[in-house]
């Protein structure tokens, strides 16, 4: 936008906006942090939470004591790296095959976007997984989510966009349209699986429903499960208005930062790759 | 043309040019590449479809499907006689209704605002920043908010005190719990739905913003004279996929922040069939409240699809 280079009243205060949207995103982050590194008596006395006077790790040593989350991410991180990996593979092999012009492309295309407006509920899906065998097993929390129909969009406008020479002379040199994904199109993928695969891991880790209605042992079920059950056993006494914030609140606000830990870590390392993902599937989409 | 890549093998292959027979040969590779996803399709999206018939059937877990009698309309009646129905329905309606009215312009105006700005540092940490509330789920939220919101111990209702007002139970309280559940939500997904709109509006060809600046428009009369109509598409297509969601959104938030207190305004669709189908196991029950959640939503798709078309917009489909 055109508007001269002077810094105008405006840009000010758009300057300052967008810095208390960056403090209301973020504090609610660190008062979890700072809270959990508090002792519990500290936690209630204190009105804002910016830094705890006397940090300790009682509630963190709590959580590993009952070592219950282990349990859990031990599941939501195995569910986490093979699911992204199968899906990422299964992913760009179905979209390569579509961005490719061929007879019934179109017609194919059509039949799974379909899917997003229709689908068959709740009920049906646990009869079809159950004559399937999936019930209580780890592979229905991998197996329906090989491929997602909007990331599988989002690669196949890639695909589309990509260099047609270099596929062309390769087929010339003899390859199959096999060789030419393996050895030719997949390495040039990286951003673009670098994006895809942010988002699905970013999604395995946070399973919650399939662990919710699909699985019946504890042992299987996922962290955000778990943390689902923290949280709400402490629900019914908030709800009743107790006068004793319950003991432990410092501990499910551990627990909180120890399941959201991986994400926050890895994030903005990765957020430059699927900005750009996002920019190419939206524009050409 | 491409086919003179293949030319020889074309002239050996059996049936007439054209024909399916020539097609399935020609690309047989391409077509393997695609059948893992017909496979997979097949198997997990459309397969379910063929068990909604249970909403016309009285079916128990015990018998096969086709064992189970047909009871015709019989679920829908329960259904809508069902007392927490109708309040779900009116909820789930209502806080979608309040979270598209106050969030969905909110992403736009960020992206239009973040769009000015030039210290390409601040951008970037911004944009970090603001995406970064979702990537955590709600189950994780929920348990910030129960902290953050807590009558005692928690930081808002200290600032309220202090202010010389009573503490609030906003998670108790039925004044209160849909403005959260809004609130939260906006909260959490503002930032990332300004991605699609900044990436539109990078779309805009600058030669018509320079073009407006020499007739002399100043920044804002620019917004609303370029950026607005040339991001228009965008917003039509988001705002109709936004409302054929109408019934759908919510359900892991929902269920995570509510509790017995706040049912008659916070119960939505899905927790309600939750509840009551599922954990009941009254599954044609369910299955016929899932039915008609998918009717009213291809419903709203088609009424707001048509809508567009109407104000001579070109619509979703």
């Amino acid at each position: 936008m055109q508007g001269g280079k002077r810094l105008v009243v405006f840009d000010v205060c758009n300057y300052i906006l967008f810095a208390f949207l960056g403090l209301i995103m973020l504090y609610p982050f660190w008062h979890t942090l700072v809270g959990s590194l508090m002792s519990y008596e500290e936690y209630i006395r204190k009105a804002i939470v910016i830094y705890p006077e006397r940090p300790t790790l009682l509630a963190y040593r709590e959580i590993v004591r009952n070592g219950e989350i282990f349990t859990h991410a031990g599941v939501t991180l195995f569910i986490t790296v093979v699911g992204t990996l199968s899906s990422l593979f299964v992913t760009s092999w179905v979209a390569y095959g579509l961005s490719k012009p061929f007879r019934g492309s179109t017609t194919i295309l059509y039949f799974i976007v379909f899917t997003m407006f229709v689908n068959g509920g709740l009920i049906p899906t646990y009869i079809v997984y159950k004559s399937l065998g999936l019930i209580d097993r780890i592979a229905v929390y991998l197996l329906p989510s090989l491929i997602n129909t909007f990331n599988l969009i989002l690669m196949r406008t890639f695909y589309l966009a990509f260099s047609q020479e270099l596929e062309d002379s390769a087929k010339i040199d003899g390859c199959n349209e096999f060789r030419t994904y393996f050895q030719i199109v997949l390495p040039l993928s990286k951003p673009i699986l670098a994006t895809i695969g942010l988002f699905a891991a970013v999604s395995f880790w946070n399973t919650f429903f399939p662990s919710l209605f699909f699985i019946r042992s504890v042992e299987k079920k996922t962290l955000q499960e778990y943390i689902y059950r923290i949280v709400s056993s402490m629900n019914q006494e908030q709800a009743v208005a107790s006068d004793v914030v319950v003991p432990g609140e410092t501990v499910r606000l551990a627990n909180i930062i120890l399941s959201a830990l991986p994400i926050i870590l890895v994030y903005p390392f990765l957020q430059k790759y699927f900005i750009k993902g996002i920019m190419i599937g939206a524009i050409k989409g | 043309m491409n086919d003179d890549l293949k030319g020889s093998t074309a002239k050996l292959l059996p049936g007439p040019r054209g024909g399916i027979a020539y097609h399935l040969r020609k690309d047989r590779n391409l077509y393997l590449f695609v059948l893992p996803a017909v496979v997979f399709y097949l198997m997990f999206h459309y397969a379910p479809l063929y068990f909604l018939q249970i909403a016309f059937k009285n079916y128990r877990i015990t018998q096969s499907v086709s064992q189970s009698p047909w009871v015709g309309f019989e679920n829908f009646r329960v259904l809508f006689n069902s007392p927490g129905f109708l309040a779900a329905l009116r909820n789930t309606f209502l806080i979608n209704f309040y979270r598209l009215v106050f969030g969905f312009p909110i992403p736009l105006v960020l992206a239009i605002l973040l769009n000015e700005i030039r210290n390409v540092t601040y951008k970037r940490v911004t944009q970090t920043i603001i995406y970064l509330p979702h990537f955590i789920s709600w189950a994780m939220l929920g348990g910030i908010l129960f902290n953050m919101l807590a009558l005692n111990g928690g930081p808002v209702n200290k600032i309220i005190v202090s202010l010389g007002r009573d503490p609030i139970l906003f998670l108790g309280d039925k004044r209160y719990f849909q403005a959260v559940l809004v609130l939260s939500q906006i909260w959490k997904e503002s930032g990332w739905g300004t991605i699609i709109f900044l990436a539109a509006l990078t779309g805009i060809s600058p030669e018509l913003y320079e073009a407006a600046w020499m007739d002399g428009a100043g920044r804002l009369r620019q917004t609303f004279h370029i950026s607005l109509p040339g991001i228009k598409d965008v917003i039509i297509v988001l705002l109709i996929l936004r409302l054929g969601q109408i019934l759908n959104t919510g359900f892991e938030q929902v269920l995570v922040l509510q509790n017995t207190m706040v049912l008659e305004v916070g119960d939505i669709l899905d927790t309600y069939v939750y509840r009551t189908g599922l954990l009941q196991a009254r599954y044609s029950f369910a299955t016929a409240a899932g039915i008609f959640k998918m009717f009213v939503a291809a419903l709203m798709l088609f009424a707001s699809d048509r809508f567009a078309k109407r104000l001579g917009e070109r619509g979703l489909f």
